[in-house]
């Protein structure tokens, strides 16, 4: 995957972080958890620049599994409707993205898979506006579809979609065109 | 589109890898340039033509001029 595309990962995974915490904070006051969380994602970054030295095999391995049981706390906490504490759901969810993210930013550490060159920068730059075509055309049709046909649809839920939608529909253009080997 | 980059490659000695850091960019540039699914830009072609010297238009053809492609019945 290239830098723009990891990149705009790291967008969509610091963007749901922060909508957690800003949701939290305006539901009911700033908790403990808004503060953990940012502290996780600190934490990541932190671990990212401190192991660069210790970049193993083993080192990621032991991060992929960490991953995997962050997650696997997550769904547990979901499945159960009990929180564990002290890793509810949410920041279980939070830890594991986060850990997923350091594990695929050390494997692509020393190659040079986030090297800008000429293919690279076209690839990202198809890749967005492509997206961006495609969000066009949705809110063309979701204007189309609640004036004429009366569709009821609420602000948060198309705001929701867009939220989704433009970063993942980026990415995946870019991996498209990134397998295609050019944007042509 | 066709290259010759591996053929003029392997003649000078240079892996994919080497290739690619002496032109800067990626690696998997180089293996789609040898494929001819990416079309590079001039800047890269004239740099990938002065390191296999070789002139541009006897590394790159497109499907109309390949010599060893042609496909007339």
């Amino acid at each position: 995957m290239n830098r723009t595309a990891l990149i705009t990962l790291e967008i969509i995974i610091i963007s749901i972080v922060l909508m957690f915490i800003i949701g939290t904070y305006c539901a009911s006051g700033f908790y403990y958890d808004a503060l953990i969380w940012v502290l996780l994602i600190a934490l990541g970054f932190g671990a990212f620049y401190g192991l660069k030295k210790h970049n193993t095999p083993t080192v990621r391995r032991i991060i992929a599994i960490l991953a995997v049981i962050a997650l696997g706390i997550s769904f547990a906490g979901i499945l159960i409707d009990v929180p564990l504490l002290p890793a509810t759901p949410a920041m279980g969810l939070t830890m594991s993205m986060v850990l997923i993210l350091l594990h695929w930013r050390m494997k692509n550490q020393d190659s040079d898979a986030g090297m800008q060159d000429e293919r690279s920068l076209r690839i990202g730059t198809y890749g967005i506006s492509c997206s961006w075509y495609l969000t066009y055309v949705m809110v063309i049709f979701l204007s189309v579809a609640i004036s004429f046909g009366g569709m009821q649809i609420s602000a948060n839920t198309v705001l929701l979609v867009f939220i989704i939608m433009m970063p993942v529909s980026t990415i995946l253009f870019q991996y498209y065109f990134n397998k295609k080997g050019d944007v042509y | 589109m066709y290259t010759r980059i591996k053929e003029l490659r392997a003649r000078c000695g240079l892996t994919q890898a080497e290739l690619a850091e002496r032109v800067g960019v990626r690696r998997e540039t180089v293996v789609f340039l040898e494929r001819g699914k990416y079309n590079p830009s001039l800047r890269l072609a004239y740099q990938i033509s002065m390191i296999l010297k070789t002139p541009i238009d006897e590394i790159f053809f497109f499907d109309d001029e390949f010599p060893q492609k042609d496909v007339n019945p």
